[in-house]
């Protein structure tokens, strides 16, 4: 019941960035979208973790049911991995502000077009 | 045990730390430093693929646990070819770099870190640290698309990022489907445990895969950041980036396939999925390629297109198209680097990459038309290169299985692209009309010798094929033995 409650909300909250990720403009908001869709996986490795009735998994001597704890430290390396990826977006976002002036994903790809057909080549692709 | 393994993810990621250091020096000391690194890594590289090839597969258990607990590292004859790719491609890339331009500020470590996911990749025997180095490479991918600040690259470095970010959270999603089901993370352990898994979630954890692994090797409709990633790095970083890491990304996607999910034993259809989308791709790609004007993107495109011949190859579901789709891959190595690094004195010559200002380079340099001729033959699949032997091979074999469907899609691929690579050639021979004194650019030793090296190499292959052959036929039966 409380695992399927968790993989429940992890595919709700996977479905919330997937659904962001596809429909925002903005790229901060982009950057939110992925880190939402990090949280998911997050739950999801939680209740992959999950035991009726069981303890954390610290070995203490006593007997009893404990937590499988190596969803546990794949969730730990990825919010690492997710902080990472996440600081790198956020400073490219910058970035791009201060080259291009705006962080509206549809300005970014006519201004990619235009550099495109100043030079000569063919349209540019959709940005994102 | 053997700690070969671990010393190649160590040294390149020591040579990064120190790089990073290096970069508050000179122009002079940087340039010997990343070229001398990665000479020492392609030494470390050749031992490896030397070990192997006398004492058979090297598995490194890190801190001495075994398999189920422990991190396990494993080189076989199957992925040493790969590390064999990464660590030549690497010296010569970097060699090219140091003779073309001068490096960008944090350019020479990021390239290392970059070298440290890729063997990681390549040599990780347990499916979440594929997952943590594939995160580290593509941060890395997209730190270095973004590197050179300038018109389009910060955007396509952020485009990069987010399918990058996409795509890990897709593996490890899939990663975490197969552990739920199994117990293990451990490819040995998951090949013993996985008929376990129920069809369904079976299913979902292997879409899940090749989609995430789809987005890294450019897998129409998955390809779309390739073409302006590939153009905003610059020639030299887009040879490195198509030409090599592209292939460490399909390795990791064969052994997933192969070994951990064990694709052969549960299905033909699904290498049947894999010669669809291979098809998809050879004509999706060339006909993109068509419509391009930009040489880059051009050659963007190029690569989704061979992308698909190789998987039409390992498609076919027979031992003969795994040894032909490898085969290919060899081939690709050498003549999508030959192209990008020739099309860059075209590029400058020309002063714009777009084809239809290409007129008189030909005469301009000579020797760059040379190469992306030899190149050019090659990838079209002109009969004395190793281009025109791995189609060959990879049409036969589709064809024993498939019948002759496949083998069209093989011919109009070769037509179409016969056609671009034409027309790149006829605004190159195209004398310039005005007799504007093309400044001759002086080409160092640098700059000239890794071209030259790799359109040799494409003829070589075809020429020698009579001993290439063996040594890839021992590369997939080592991926099919596991």
């Amino acid at each position: 019941m409380m695992q399927q409650a968790a993989w429940i909300a992890a595919a709700l909250v996977f479905a919330m960035g997937l659904y962001s990720l596809c429909t925002q403009r903005h790229l901060i908001r982009l950057c939110v979208a992925l880190g939402v869709m990090e949280t998911s996986v997050l739950i999801a490795l939680a209740a992959l973790a999950w035991r009726p009735d069981a303890q954390a998994p610290i070995v203490t001597g006593a007997d009893g049911v404990y937590a499988d704890p190596l969803p546990h430290a794949l969730a730990l390396t990825a919010i690492v991995i997710g902080a990472a990826t996440l600081s790198l977006a956020l400073a490219l976002t910058i970035l791009i502000f201060r080259t291009h002036g705006t962080l509206d994903i549809e300005t970014l790809r006519d201004k990619g077009r235009e550099a495109h057909s100043a030079d000569g080549s063919m349209v540019g692709e959709h940005p994102l | 045990m053997n700690t070969l393994p671990l010393w190649l993810i160590l040294t390149p990621l020591a040579l990064a730390l120190i790089a990073a250091l290096g970069d508050r020096a000179g122009p002079r000391f940087r340039r010997a430093l990343a070229v001398c690194g990665a000479c020492a890594v392609a030494a470390l590289t050749l031992t490896v693929v030397w070990a192997v090839r006398r004492h058979g597969a090297l598995h490194t258990m890190l801190g001495g646990w075994a398999a189920p607990w422990g991190i396990g590292l494993r080189v076989d004859d199957f992925n040493a070819i790969f590390i064999l790719i990464l660590g030549v491609g690497l010296a010569a890339g970097m060699v090219f770099l140091a003779g073309a331009r001068a490096f960008v500020k944090g350019e020479a470590p990021l390239i290392f870190l970059l070298a440290a996911a890729g063997n990681g990749i390549l040599a990780a025997a347990d499916l979440f640290n594929l997952f943590v180095f594939v995160e580290l490479a593509s941060v890395c991918s997209a730190a270095l698309i973004a590197l050179k600040r300038q018109r389009d690259n910060t955007a396509a470095g952020f485009q990069y990022l987010v399918y990058g970010a996409l795509s890990g959270m897709i593996f490890l999603v899939a990663v975490l489907l197969i552990y739920g089901a199994t117990g293990h993370l451990s490819m040995a352990h998951i090949a013993a445990h996985i008929h376990r898994m129920p069809p369904r979630l079976y299913g979902a954890a292997l879409a899940g895969i090749i989609v995430a692994f789809g987005v890294k090797i450019g897998l129409i409709p998955l390809h779309f950041w390739q073409a302006r990633a590939y153009a905003a790095a610059g020639s030299s970083m887009a040879a490195l980036m198509s030409g090599v890491m592209m292939k460490i990304y399909l390795c990791a996607l064969l052994r997933v396939l192969w070994h951990p999910l064990a694709i052969r034993q549960h299905s033909a259809a699904l290498t049947g999925t894999l010669l669809a989308l291979g098809a998809i791709n050879v004509l999706g790609g060339h006909l993109m390629a068509l419509a391009q004007r930009d040489l880059k993107r051009l050659l963007a495109f190029s690569s989704v297109a061979h992308v698909g011949y190789i998987l039409m190859g390992i498609g076919a579901g027979s031992e003969l198209g795994l040894v032909a789709g490898l085969y290919h891959v060899v081939n690709h190595v050498l003549m999508k680097t030959a192209l990008f690094w020739s099309g860059r004195a075209f590029i400058l010559h020309a002063g714009s990459a777009d084809e239809r200002r290409f007129r008189g380079v030909a005469s301009a340099a000579p020797l760059a038309f040379a190469i992306f001729f030899v190149a050019a033959l090659t990838i079209v699949g002109a009969p004395p290169t190793g281009g025109f032997a791995s189609k060959w091979l990879i049409a036969l074999a589709v064809y024993a299985r498939h019948g002759l469907w496949p083998v069209v899609v093989i011919a109009l691929g070769t037509l179409i692209s016969l056609t671009y690579y034409g027309r790149v050639f006829r605004y190159a021979l195209i004398p310039s009309a005005d007799n504007a004194p093309t400044a001759n650019r002086s080409v160092n030793i640098g700059e000239r010798w890794p071209p030259i090296l790799a359109a040799c190499g494409c003829l070589a292959t075809g020429l020698g094929i009579r001993w290439l052959l063996p040594w890839l036929e021992r590369a997939a039966a080592a991926l099919a033995a596991g």
